[in-house]
């Protein structure tokens, strides 16, 4: 057996498992849709550092690992406490793995939340228009292998006009301590109908004992005049890997505003990616990621402009403690026929240590003519004089550091406009520096 | 309240400070007036503990105890405050915040409970109007966008709330217009009291025409070559610092100037 059959040797077999299990679910577009992926999978393989898009970021230890999925979730599966979950905060909840059919969420006139698995078998018009058809896995190794593997997830939907009274929040959990080796391939489709507007909320939590992986993605589709507000969070063990894609389809005239803060975890790598496919869509792209340790943090961003007159704004920050290692890359793409794009990016890291370390790449790809488009990275440390300032203040040295960096963060933090979530995330984020 | 000795200090080799001798007692007001360069700034800064300057000779005494020993942070608690020349901006940490911190450091040093958000708002309103800094100051980040006058004002509203037994203005007239000026000197002359004392570092005689010193010291090259009450301040402000100058340069220079050189 060849080395790449043998470590696809597990997936083979979970696979097989798993198309036993659903393939009375959703009728021949889902099994076709798998089987494609599967293929996909099967000859790309994992990617390596030699891969020009995964030079900074390497998943030998992922690929190694031999990891498999868990048998079916459960509805009444065991469940990591939920770090996200606030008092009082009052939400659509969909706890994972396992939310099973008839949980949760919300079924009403022209609004569904609930799992994706039942909205396939409900046979959802909407769900087999967009399902599989915006996060692209034909070049990308762990969008196949969650597209393959798609089970577990949620699915939003909201007919034209409608304007939910409170956010969905997607909490998914890895099972508590005892679970070894195990990947989940989450999968979310969120379709906002237009003039719809929506709050959502991500979440991605827990430990495992060994080496685990979160493979998820993220489907979301804005009709004409849609808005969408996404928080899309990570508080992951120290032993976790996540690998995360989420895919936007923008049509004219909607607003997605992303807030990504990503803490924990060993290896992170989120993909957003927008499409702003429509003239005039607006697209907001704010994240913070902080790491401490040996973790290692990549981010990366596509925009890409294909109609006139949109709007892009992207700022990310980096806080970046003991050896830690981010990457940034971003990418803004203006078709030739985006003409008016105005289009700005930033990338700001704050280097706490002499042995962390940032790759930043913003990358821009004109082929319009008529376009405004700026982007930037800094990378520094703390300022002598603000310390100096703060300590001539009575405030001692560690107390000034940690003011510092909050004020470097806050300018994300304070972007995040659901007070339940802001002071918990504040909290945790921080716990990574003082560990 | 402090004493300074034979104090020298240095910046990436170049001695700053070249013998300074100082001793303020509680309830006096100070000026150190001097031209630009003359190490007046450093001074200040030295006094509040900035590590880029190296002291290499003298010593320090405030309250009886070694201040060069201690860290800043300590210096603050223990009473010291230094009002910068130039605030710095720390755009992301909001003023209320950082400024309740430092009231609570202190009332910790000292053994008081910390206030609670209430009764530091009322305290904080109430300091505000003596110097006439309008409250949305407060809301925004630390001196973020501050005018230059703002940031002045802010300085000497820190001071207030802080209530240092020894404040060290550095140039807090300069940038000002004379309304500014006034209400900054009101400022001033409000936290005046018997057991505090006040060195006012300045470069302009102006802010004395409302501060009133008790004593004027004038800094060239690094020392404090005449010493004065506060008609000294008048004499500069008509004749300029060049008769200080020549006054000063009959010898001075010499000890440093000997053979070796």
């Amino acid at each position: 057996m060849t080395e790449r059959g043998a470590e696809q040797q597990g997936y083979l077999e979970d696979f097989e498992k798993l198309t036993a299990r659903t393939s009375s679910n959703g009728g021949a577009w889902v099994a076709d849709l798998r089987n494609r992926a599967m293929g996909r999978f099967r000859s790309l393989g994992f990617p390596s550092t030699r891969d020009e898009e995964w030079k900074y970021t390497s998943v030998e230890a992922v690929r190694k690992a031999a990891l498999r999925i868990a048998d079916p979730p459960r509805p009444d599966a065991v469940r990591s406490p939920d770090p996200f979950a606030a008092d009082g905060w009052d939400r659509y909840e969909l706890p994972f793995p396992g939310a099973g059919n008839g949980a949760g969420g919300a079924r009403s006139d022209g609004v569904f939340i609930g799992p994706l698995a039942e909205a396939v078998g409900a046979h959802l018009p909407w769900v087999e228009s967009h399902l599989g058809r915006h996060a692209g896995y034909e070049d990308h190794a762990f969008r196949a292998l969650n597209t393959a593997f798609m089970e577990d997830g949620a699915a939003v939907g909201l007919d034209p006009g409608r304007t939910l009274d409170k956010p969905v929040h997607l909490a998914f959990l890895a099972p508590p301590g005892e679970a070894r080796n195990r990947i989940a391939h989450p999968r979310t489709l969120v379709v906002v109908g237009a003039g719809s507007r929506l709050t959502l909320v991500e979440t991605y939590a827990g430990s495992c004992a060994d080496t685990c992986c979160t493979n998820a993605v993220t489907e979301i589709v804005l009709e004409e005049d849609a808005v969408l507000d996404h928080y899309r969070l990570l508080r992951q063990g120290e032993k976790a890997f996540h690998i995360g894609t989420v895919q936007v389809h923008q049509a004219r005239n909607s607003r997605y505003r992303s807030h990504s803060v990503t803490s924990g975890g060993a290896i992170t790598r989120v993909e957003i990616n927008a499409r702003l496919d429509g003239e005039g869509a607006d697209c907001q792209l704010q994240g913070l990621y902080v790491a401490g340790g040996r973790q290692h943090v990549d981010s990366r961003t596509v925009i890409e402009h294909a109609k006139p007159h949109g709007t892009s704004r992207e700022l990310y920050k980096g806080v970046l403690n003991d050896r830690a290692r981010a990457v940034f890359n971003g990418k803004i793409v203006v078709h030739e026929e985006a003409q008016k794009t105005d289009a700005r990016q930033s990338n700001k890291n704050l280097m706490l240590s002499r042995d962390a370390e940032i790759d930043s790449k913003p990358q821009l790809e004109i082929l319009a003519d008529d376009v405004r488009c700026s982007h930037g990275t800094t990378i520094g440390q703390l300022e002598e004089d603000e310390l100096f300032y703060l300590r001539s203040r009575g405030l001692n040295q560690a107390v000034a550091r940690k003011l510092l960096v909050h004020g470097f963060a806050s300018e994300i933090l304070d972007g995040i406009a659901i007070e339940f979530l802001k002071d918990g995330l504040t909290a945790q984020v921080f716990s990574e520096l003082e560990a | 309240m402090l004493e300074v000795r034979n104090l020298h200090a240095r910046v990436e080799g170049k001695a700053i400070l070249r013998g300074i001798d100082l001793a303020v007692g509680a309830g006096e007001v100070h000026a150190i007036m001097g031209p630009n360069g003359s190490g007046k700034s450093t001074l200040a800064q030295v006094l509040a503990g900035r590590d880029t300057y190296e002291v290499t000779a003298g010593e320090v005494l405030y309250k009886g105890r070694d201040l060069l020993g201690m860290a800043p942070e300590l210096r603050a608690v223990e009473g010291m405050f230094l009002g910068f020349q130039y605030p710095v901006e720390i755009p992301g940490l909001n003023s209320l915040y950082f400024l309740r911190a430092a009231v609570n450091a202190v009332r910790t040093h000292r053994g008081e409970e910390e206030l609670d958000a209430v009764d530091f708002m009322a305290l904080a309103q109430e300091k505000m109007k003596a110097v006439e800094m309008g409250e949305d100051l407060l809301r925004r980040p630390v001196n973020a966008g501050f005018s230059g006058g703002e940031k002045k004002r802010a300085e000497i509203f820190q001071m207030t709330m802080l209530e240092p037994a020894l404040a060290i203005l550095d140039e807090t007239d300069s940038g000002l217009d004379i309304d500014a000026l006034k209400v900054v000197a009101h400022g001033i002359n409000l936290f005046r009291r018997p057991e505090r004392a006040i060195i006012l570092v300045t470069h302009y005689q102006r802010l004395l025409d409302y501060v009133v010193p008790d004593f004027v010291h004038v800094i060239q090259n690094g020392r404090l070559v005449k010493s004065g009450g506060k008609d000294l301040a008048r004499q500069l402000e008509d004749s300029g610092y060049s008769w200080v100058e020549e006054e000063a340069g009959e010898g001075s220079d010499l000890g440093e100037r000997g053979p070796a050189a």
